[in-house]
């Protein structure tokens, strides 16, 4: 469906991104999450058409739209600040696009007045921007989006204006969206939940370049690189040496403890490599007496989070983060000598 | 392509408003015949020209002085608690644009020229006329300083702290406004300082400012009178340039 | 609590006495003068004020001042979009400044540098000559003319316009074009269905008090013109310096009508000014 390929931009002397290679297949829904200023907005516009590429090509249903100006491309954008036009109202802001498309007005009032109910704001319609909620807005620039069935969504962080818990709400409400009318979709975001949430694949994006690829859970388990692990929740990282390699793990020794470990998604392990293994707090479990593959550790701090108790924890020179659940923790004190293991991550899904 | 437009219009605009001015500067140069500074030592030493500044300057000051005192409080407190009011001394600010200069003048002379008040022939006209004048500018610069300030919240919580109102104003208030103030009066000082017809018209050419002098100026020694003109612009774009001073402040302290 | 509310109103009291004696108290006088004629109450002061050449020069005066209002709105437009494009931030600043000084050019210094930039000896003349061996007067060019005068009053007019427009300019936002692009929308589309929409409360405002500018400027139009174009204010002037026998009342009864003018222009300004309020701004998240 899009199709990008070895996309880059300079700003002068400035790279904001190089080298940016994606394929988004047939009402696929994938993010672009990644640090402030990783260049996230700048993919995106340029995917719009309004911001010209400095290399590479963009292909939209296999047509090469990399040079067609951005009114040719057919392609849904809604705006970090929605860019609502404050002197329409909220029906006029949908319709907008479709008198552009030169529509018969009784197709564009069904068409609007479709949309309107589909984002539940049929009561608003005749409402100015500036009088709409910051939900409202949202939902509105979303349908405004979505008005001449454009075969692409692009949102520049749809959610990063809205607070807590409306967006809780837009967040699934958008998935439903998506669902719906099937249309494919790359969201913008620098939020890690929201893009594990919603998203059918992940693009983790560092400093202009693509870092990752991959399925939430690929990113959230096996994560290909230092910066991926720590940008996606929390992480222990483990030195290990590799003792030996099949087709598809690793057997690797970490304090004296052997475990089978998933051979990581691009890299090449070969034995006596030493290297590091990222495990989630939720992966670490935590006993009093020593099962077999266990190691020694010493309880350092104990923080309770709710539904959740994080207990910290050094085990030779390692200091290593485990999440128990409140209610399985109690038995846990400062001090306490206890014995842990790592619960490695499943294989990766066949892509 | 657009960004060849925005090029050419800016250069148009750059032309149309340097071109009479190069034009002025020059003629005061060359206007002789050949080159020569003399029109500006002439005007230097001229001790009528310096009066003539002293004049507009006591007269300018004594406007804006009008200004911060009449018209400062009322805005604050309108602000405050009766923006009914305010909307009421607001339209009323606009009243100089409806009542032109020469009017104003016409008017003055037939309605202060006999007791109880008879002003019209004597400076004492001024500086109501010119305060009248600057009024909207001068709403407008304290308006701006208010809503951006948000004095609402600053008055209610020196109230909270037991502080009369006449104290939150001139303690806590007077020294936040101070860029608006700053401001408006810049407005209305240039006013004053630029200002002809209604001099002219009221004081029946017995008090001469810089503006009277230079029209003087002009029909005996266009020269000087030239000079003069220049000098005054420069006054005003170096009044401008503080006024911006004053703009650039106010955005620093509210980023 | 009485005495704090005639405490607090006592506060206004000033403001008002200033306006009432200063602008109010002469304005009913020349009402009253206006339908006066030293003795007893006539309408002959409106009646010459409305015919021949005072209705005439309240013809000119109006079509002048529609013409620099036009000029002044279209080059100002002009100029305060591409300030607001280009990115200079420094280029902004000082033409914007340049605009608050230029905007209060006015008078006979004005005039006067016009005559030494576009006059027979002006300097523009001469090089003009110089370079193409034509000398403007003989092009017909006269400063002295209807042309000549909305040359010079172009000079304060758009430089105004600028300063008024600004704000109402600076409100639109560089995502609202975008939006309309990714819409399917071209940029005609883009100033026909969003930026004109938006700017018509600005535009109409600063036309209208344009056109109060224009019609109100006296000494300029005196230097420039003398008596050769035929202006209410120039009338105006006359009827006071006693060029012509002094005819007060007369004078009162043009001064009203002039007043009306610019009194319907003020308000349509006023007007305009609470459509484009801050209120109407919107488009943003402000959640
Ligand atoms: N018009 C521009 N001129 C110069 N540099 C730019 C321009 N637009 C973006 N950049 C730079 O390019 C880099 C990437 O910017 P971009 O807006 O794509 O980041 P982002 O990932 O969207 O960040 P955020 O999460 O903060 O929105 C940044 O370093 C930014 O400063
Ligand atoms: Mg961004």
């Amino acid at each position: 469906m899009l199709s990008v390929t070895n996309l880059s931009k300079h700003f002068g002397t400035h790279t904001a991104v190089s080298d940016f290679s994606l394929d988004v297949g047939e009402s696929e829904f994938v993010t672009l999450l990644g640090p402030s200023g990783s260049g996230k907005t700048t993919v995106l516009r340029m995917i719009a058409g309004l911001l010209e590429p400095s290399a590479g090509q963009i292909h939209i249903a296999s047509q090469d739209v990399t040079s067609l100006p951005p009114q040719h491309r057919n392609i849904g954008l809604v705006f970090q600040s929605y860019a609502l036009f404050p002197n329409m109202t909220a029906w006029d802001n949908i319709a907008f696009p479709l008198r552009i498309r030169r529509w018969r007005a009784e197709a564009i009032r069904k068409r609007v007045d479709s949309l309107l109910e589909l984002v539940g704001l049929s009561h608003r319609a005749r409402f100015h921007p500036d009088s709409l909620s910051g939900g409202e807005r949202q939902r509105t620039a979303l349908a405004r989006a979505l008005a001449f069935h454009p075969p692409l969504l692009l949102l520049d962080e749809p959610l990063s204006a809205l607070d807590a818990k409306v967006r809780q709400g837009l967040r699934s409400f958008l998935k439903d969206v998506q669902r719906t009318t099937g249309v494919t979709t790359l969201m913008v975001t620098h939020d890690q939940e929201e893009a594990l949430e919603l998203s059918d694949r992940v693009v983790v994006m560092n400093a202009g370049r693509i870092e990752q690829v991959g399925t939430p859970a690929d990113i959230y388990y096996r994560p290909a690189s230092t910066f991926t692990a720590h940008f996606i929740g929390r992480v222990n990282a483990l030195q290990a040496t590799v003792r030996a390699v099949s087709s598809d793990s690793v057997v690797v020794d970490w304090n004296g403890v052997l475990m089978e470990w998933p051979h990581p998604v691009n890299q090449s392990w070969s034995a006596g490599d030493t290297v590091t293994l990222f495990a989630r707090p939720e992966s670490v479990q935590v006993s009093p007496t020593q099962n077999p593959g266990q190691i020694p550790a010493r309880v350092t701090h104990l923080s309770f989070s709710g539904a959740l108790t994080n207990v910290h924890l050094r085990a030779g020179d390692t200091e290593i983060v485990a999440d128990i659940l409140s209610s399985q923790a109690g038995w846990l004190t400062n001090g306490a000598e206890v014995y842990v293991n790592m619960i490695p991550p499943k294989r990766a899904e066949s892509q | 392509m657009h960004k060849w437009f925005v090029r050419i219009i800016l250069t148009l605009f750059i032309l149309q408003m340097a071109l009479p001015v190069f034009g002025l500067v020059l003629f005061t140069f060359e206007g002789g015949g050949n080159f020569s500074v003399s029109p500006y030592t002439q005007l230097f030493t001229d001790s009528a020209f310096w009066s003539a500044c002293l004049q507009s300057l006591v007269i300018s000051v004594l406007s804006v002085a009008l200004a911060i005192v009449l018209i400062t409080p009322a805005i604050w407190y309108g602000y405050m608690y009766y923006p009914q009011i305010l909307r009421v001394i607001e339209g009323f600010s606009f009243i100089s644009f409806v009542i032109p200069a020469v009017v104003l003048g016409l008017a003055y002379v037939q309605f202060f020229s006999g007791p109880p008040l008879a002003l019209a022939g004597t400076p004492a006209l001024l500086p109501f006329a010119f305060t009248l004048l600057g009024m909207p500018y001068y709403v407008q610069a304290i308006l701006n300083r208010l809503r951006l300030m948000d004095a609402k919240t600053y008055h209610d919580a020196a109230r909270s702290l037991g502080s009369s109102a006449w104290r939150s104003l001139l303690q806590i208030q007077a020294p936040l406004l101070r860029t608006g103030i700053v401001n408006g009066s810049i407005l209305v000082f240039s006013m004053g300082a630029g200002e002809f017809t209604i001099t002219d018209l009221t004081t029946g050419g017995s008090y001469t400012t810089l503006p009277v002098y230079i029209q003087v100026a002009f029909g005996n020694t266009p020269l000087e009178g030239s000079a003069m003109a220049v000098f005054s612009i420069v006054i005003s774009a170096l009044l401008v340039f503080l006024a911006m001073g004053a703009f650039g402040r106010k955005r620093r302290e509210y980023q | 609590m009485k005495s704090k509310s005639m405490l607090s109103l006592s506060i206004f009291i000033p403001i008002f006495a200033f306006v009432a004696l200063f602008a109010i108290y002469p304005a009913i006088g020349m009402v009253i003068g206006s339908f006066s004629n030293g003795s007893h109450a006539t309408l002959a002061n409106y009646k010459s004020a409305l015919q021949g050449q005072y209705l005439s020069a309240f013809a000119t005066t109006s079509l002048l001042s529609l013409e620099g209002a036009l000029i002044g709105i279209v080059g100002g437009g002009l100029v305060t979009w591409a300030l607001t494009r280009s990115r200079l931030t420094w280029l902004q600043s000082t033409l914007t400044a340049v605009s608050s000084v230029m905007a209060n050019f006015a008078g006979l210094p004005l005039a006067v540098a016009f005559m030494a930039t576009l006059g027979t000896s002006g300097f523009v003349t001469i090089v003009f000559e110089f370079l193409f061996g034509k000398n403007l007067t003989d092009l017909g060019f006269n400063l002295a003319s209807a042309t000549g005068l909305m040359i010079v009053y172009a000079t304060f007019l758009v430089p105004l316009a600028v300063i008024l427009l600004l704000p109402a300019v600076h409100s639109i936002r560089s995502e609202w074009e975008e939006a309309v692009y990714t819409l399917g929308g071209s940029i005609w589309r883009y100033i026909r269905a969003v930026v004109l929409p938006i700017l018509t409360p600005s535009l109409v405002g600063t036309f209208a008090l344009l056109f109060a500018n224009a019609f109100s400027s006296y000494v300029t139009a005196y230097a420039i013109a003398g008596g050769s174009i035929n202006l209410i204010p120039i009338q105006i002037g006359y009827l006071i310096d006693g060029n012509v026998t002094m005819n007060l009342g007369l004078g009162d009864a043009l001064a009203m009508l002039e007043m009306v003018v610019l009194g319907l222009a003020v308000v349509v300004f006023l007007a305009m000014q609470r459509i484009a309020g801050p209120n109407k701004r919107g488009g943003e998240g402000r959640a």
